[in-house]
């Protein structure tokens, strides 16, 4: 999709259609998204809201609604899945279809492509791009070649003709970062095409293991298929992060929102019946400067005040503080099914029956109905319950209305 | 563009199809509003009532509702003005 979260916002209120407007978050944020209008003037995704205003005075803020973008996303998706269900959710905007087996039946893949454009365009007043490949990473290729409202076919037959002279820069989006493709300028690569004819040996000396993804990146091969909507990949971690307000010194304050976050955690993990044996926290201060550490525990954990007491002993390492604190993550990974073993001592079982009863009680009535009091110092800061994107595991059929 | 949450209970007229929702008027503070135009529509989860979105204009402001459809009520969620 075009520009998405900023066109879902022109879409919903025509006073911004035309306009340069960027989606951001309240409070201490930046640039989410950028409408076509404002990038031309010079805003860009990523930069804070002074850099934004400095390039652009007239620049239009739009909070960001994430139930927004979600919903218009499962629309697309049920547009797609009209098609086929080889409809492989890569990101909320971005989805692979594999169209091969309809094109033997109902012709070519660039005239199921206009059609997608126009039903998507028809129905929820967006743009996209679309690229046509024989596999994922030629397709995604294509696909950033013309944007906005493009659609580009790389075949089997042309993609050394196009890839001869395609900028690394244009490799974004399938691995090959402004970091990668630094140190290939170093190396004489300067394009697609020399990369593809780049020595193996030479790739792997230089980036180990990614080398030889690097070549078939070059050479447009890739065998990866394109995964069914409906199959679940099972998540490597489960996560939250949060940037403060305002950056603080406060420990109550610190340890509310690391309470606060690991209750989104643990309810994440209880509601898909996980459970992980490793413990990660994150704590980027006021100067960008970030600490995280990691703790392997013999028992994997679900319940939130196991994984808080795991996460505060986490952040012992960082006391006595140095800077003031910035931003927060806690995130659980060496995810495994639930164990339904019950405790042998009735008093060990009493805080899985509490915390049944609270995810109970929130699933009724929305998340954070019910909360440790602490929660509460981090809410005087604010709670986004949208931030982030929705998991997997939560994505559902969307329905008709 | 200023965004005010407004967050209250309304009285909307609308017709429901088949498949749509469509609001045709809603009353604000003893004002009757029509609905020129709806804009978009997007729902959400809020544990476990569905709450369909409506953004709406009477040409002059845009407004968001709400349909709870676990208690039929309908809000004003939010206006918004050049």
């Amino acid at each position: 999709m075009n520009a998405f979260f900023a066109s879902v916002e022109q879409a919903a209120n025509p006073a911004l259609r035309g306009k340069p407007i960027v989606v951001c978050g309240q409070g201490r944020t930046v640039v989410t998204t950028a409408s076509y209008e404002a990038r031309k003037l010079g805003v860009k995704t990523a930069m804070n809201l002074y850099e934004a205003r400095r390039a652009c005075p007239e620049v239009i803020l739009v909070y960001g609604d994430t139930n927004k973008y979600v919903a218009a996303s499962h629309q697309i998706h049920k547009i797609l899945l009209e098609y086929t269900d080889l409809v492989e959710v890569f990101s909320i905007d971005e989805c692979f279809v594999d169209v091969s087996r309809l094109c033997k039946k109902e012709g070519d893949a660039k005239r199921i492509a206009l059609e997608i454009k126009t039903k998507i365009k028809e129905k929820l007043g967006l743009l996209c791009s679309v690229g046509i490949g024989p596999n994922k990473v030629v397709a995604k290729i294509a696909c950033k070649m013309q944007k906005p409202d493009g659609l580009v076919e790389i075949t089997e037959e042309n993609i050394s003709k196009v890839f001869e002279n395609l900028d690394l820069d244009k490799l974004q989006g399938v691995g090959v970062g402004s970091k990668i493709s630094q140190k290939l300028n170093s190396l004489g690569i300067k394009t697609a095409g020399d990369l593809g004819r780049a020595p193996l040996e030479l790739l792997m000396h230089h980036f180990g293991i990614i080398g030889r993804y690097l070549k078939n990146v070059g050479l447009g091969e890739d065998n990866s298929p394109v995964k069914k909507y409906f199959e679940y990949e099972q998540a490597k971690s489960i996560g939250h992060s949060r940037t403060l307000d305002i950056n603080t010194w406060d420990i109550a304050v610190i340890k509310a929102y690391i309470m606060m976050l690991s209750e989104k955690v643990g309810a994440r993990l209880r509601a898909s019946k996980m459970e992980g044996s490793t413990v990660n926290f994150f704590v980027r201060y006021g100067d960008f400067t970030h600490f995280s550490v990691q703790h392997n525990l013999k028992t994997p954990i679900k319940n939130s005040c196991d994984i808080y007491s795991q996460a505060l002993k986490l952040f012992g390492n960082c006391l006595p503080l140095k800077k003031a604190v910035r931003m927060l993550g806690v995130s659980i990974s060496g995810l495994c099914k639930e164990s339904t073993q019950g405790h042998l001592f009735a008093e060990f079982g009493k805080k899985d029956k509490a915390e049944r009863v609270f995810d109970g009680i929130n699933k009724e009535y929305g998340p954070f109905t019910i909360k440790p009091g602490s929660v509460m110092i981090a809410e005087k800061f604010g709670i986004d319950e949208g931030c982030g994107m929705v998991a997997k595991s939560r994505r559902k059929f969307p329905q008709a209305e | 563009m200023e965004q005010t949450e407004i967050n209250e209970i309304i009285d909307v007229g609308a017709v429901f199809t088949k498949k749509h929702i469509k609001p045709k008027w809603f009353i604000w503070q003893k004002r009757k509003y029509p609905v020129k135009e709806t804009t978009y529509t997007w729902d959400e989860d809020v544990g476990s009532a569905r709450i369909i979105h409506f953004s709406v204009t009477d040409g002059s402001t845009l407004f968001e509702i709400s349909l709870n459809k676990k208690t039929l009520a309908w809000t004003l969620e939010k206006t918004a003005t050049d």
